[in-house]
């Protein structure tokens, strides 16, 4: 029983350490296909979320980004 | 005079833009332009880049894109009718007819033939330390999630999803394939371990043959072996081999581009469907035997010793070379140090 | 209903790259993400073309077969559209697509790549129109508006066609028996088993 135990213990450590690990290696999709010319902005997190995990949850929707999608709205329905 | 000359060039180069037009109207309007005719006679699509000419030469078609994203550049890469068609008609039933086969198979030896008797003894031997126990176990326990995480891919949508709903099952999918991506780790490392464990345990030699030969015992009586038999020999193999295979397949997918464009991800992937499928039922097997399939034989993993009459039904010969190299040391039954 | 398609008339396309900026613009999409792209054919040889291409919004999409989690699903005007509350981020719609519209806001690997996020047609997703929570996943919504996509309205050259199928193949053998020529409907026969014939 003991190794059984200790053996999922060490899979879900390693597990976790994987993670981390390929979390860390993980490329964004504006640092990989970044071009060398002038850039105005952050990135934006509209269609990805702030994580960049194309998750937009509610409480990553910033009030900022909230307004700016109220205001979109307005406007396409005003137009 | 200056500024005057440039008003002059100015005005000039109005009339001509807007009389131009004009002109090319009146053209047009006296000589009307046939269907199906080019105005200026020639032929401008002659040598224009075409659809089915360009498939003809490649199975891609590719061209260039000025954003930083260069794979971007393939336009059209019809390849994937051919994987979807596998993954979508062929695999669930591959995958089902291997899997369950083996289990109706087993189920059906069972009911036939029982379980395998050992003959029992009060006497223990050692058969695994906690080392080769621990490589064992945490294998395994990756296997099983990796496993049903695997199966999930391929049956979730069609079994588990009509049964707890999208939402519930694109989480549980999620958690999965976490556990998919990052529990292949440590069992990628359990793969590496058992192999410097027990590849010297593992080569085929003579004994196996006539083992194989006479049918493993699985008949009635029993053949001689020793650590492990044909049988365990050949589970041994096919875990490595397709440990390893699921592994290079799994890491080829898990970096996308790294090490296969998009049809070497396609060809990956239905390789490490298909392997998982038959992986899980060699599994299946390898579970049944070390089970219910023959009695006695789960203490070996379970608690690392076992019955030593079934031990001499089952491996004599090491178990021979067990009391040969406990005469010169220690006592019988405890042929390895303890822990 | 309208059965929804793009036709993008390649000779016409002048590789302006507007149809890609406009589609930017309207859903914020975020660098390194291109839900439309125009690539060239034969750059700077003879007879170049370039073709505008994002989803096609196949038939029978291959996207949707493989998805292991159906999060695909096909609106009354044909659209090809998905839930990214269900996307696992898999990768699988990415082997299978002919045009390489999915996309992932991580490139890195298979776990935690992301939800995945493509072309819609400029019509959403899942979530009640206008609403804030569709913005956010899949941009704007302006076939609920009574509009076409955009990259299409804003094509310069009214190259990139979009609308009812029918009546973007007319207009385009209309055009190609006008002007005497005309080098098919780029990928239709791959999206739609069909192709326009003139």
């Amino acid at each position: 029983m003991k190794p059984f135990v200790v053996a999922v213990v060490a899979a879900v450590a390693i597990a976790l350490g994987a993670s981390v690990l390929l979390g860390a290696v993980q490329e964004l999709a504006y640092q990989k296909f970044q071009t060398s010319a002038v850039r105005l902005s952050s990135p934006g997190t509209n269609l990805v979320g702030l994580k960049w995990n194309g998750d937009p949850t509610p409480a990553d929707i910033t009030e900022m980004t909230r307004d700016k999608a109220e205001e979109e709205r307005l406007d396409a329905k005003g137009s | 005079m200056r500024s005057g000359l440039k008003l002059l060039s100015t005005l000039l180069v109005a009339v001509t833009l807007v009389a131009g037009p004009v002109a090319v109207g009146v053209a047009l309007a006296q000589e009307p332009m046939q269907a199906g005719q080019n105005p200026t006679g020639q032929d401008p699509t002659a040598d224009a880049v075409n659809e089915e000419l360009l498939f003809k030469h490649e199975s891609t078609i590719r061209g260039v894109v000025s954003i930083p994203d260069k794979r971007a550049g393939n336009l059209i890469q019809p390849q994937g009718r051919e994987y979807r068609a596998f993954h979508e008609r062929w695999l669930p039933w591959i995958a089902a007819v291997v899997i369950l086969g083996m289990i109706v198979v087993l189920a059906a030896f069972l009911l036939i033939k029982g379980r395998m008797k050992s003959p029992r003894s009060a006497e223990k031997i050692k058969r695994y330390n906690v080392l080769e126990r621990f490589t064992h176990w945490m294998t395994a326990a990756c296997f099983i999630v990796l496993a049903l995480s695997g199966l999930n891919y391929i049956f979730g949508k069609r079994l588990l999803m009509p049964l707890i709903g999208p939402d519930a099952f694109g989480t549980a999918s999620q958690l999965a394939k976490y556990s998919h991506v990052y529990l292949a780790w440590p069992f990628m490392l359990g793969i590496l371990l058992m192999l410097a464990l027990w590849v010297k345990d593992n080569i085929p030699n003579r004994v196996d043959w006539a083992w194989l030969k006479a049918g493993g015992g699985v008949l009635g009586g029993h053949a001689h072996a020793g650590r492990f038999n044909a049988g365990q020999k050949v589970i041994f193999w096919m875990v490595i081999g397709f440990g390893l295979a699921m592994g290079f397949t799994g890491i080829a997918l898990l970096f996308p581009f790294t090490l296969a464009g998009i049809h070497g991800m396609q060809l990956m992937q239905v390789v490490h469907a298909s392997i998982g499928a038959l992986f899980i039922a060699g599994i299946i097997l390898h579970i049944y035997t070390g089970t219910v399939g023959i009695e006695g034989s789960f203490a070996a993993m379970g608690k690392g010793e076992v019955d030593l009459a079934w031990a001499r039904a089952h491996h004599d010969l090491w178990v021979e070379e067990q009391q040969a190299k406990a005469a010169g040391g220690a006592h019988l039954g405890h042929p390895q140090p303890a822990e | 209903m309208a059965r929804m398609k793009f036709l993008c008339d390649a000779d016409r396309c002048i590789e302006c790259n507007a149809c890609v900026t406009a589609c930017k613009n309207e859903h914020e999409v975020p660098w390194g993400i291109n839900r439309r792209r125009v690539v060239t054919l034969n750059d700077g040889r003879p007879g170049e073309r370039s073709v505008s291409m994002a989803c096609m919004h196949c038939t029978d999409a291959p996207c949707a077969a493989v998805c292991p989690v159906n999060c695909f699903y096909t609106t009354a005007d044909a659209v090809v559209l998905h839930s990214k509350d269900i996307c696992i981020g898999c990768g699988y719609c990415f082997y299978a697509c002919p045009f390489g519209a999915p996309q992932y806001p991580r490139i890195g690997n298979f776990g935690s790549r992301g939800k995945m996020d493509k072309c819609t047609y400029c019509t959403g997703g899942p979530e009640p129109d206008f609403s804030v929570a569709e913005y956010e996943k899949y941009g704007s919504n302006r076939l609920a508006e009574g509009k076409l996509p955009l990259c299409a309205e804003m094509c310069s050259t009214k190259s990139l066609l979009a609308g009812d199928g029918e009546m973007i193949a007319a207009i385009y053998k209309q055009r190609v028996i006008k002007r005497g020529y005309g080098s098919g409907a780029w990928g239709w026969k791959t999206a739609y088993r069909e192709t326009v014939t003139i």
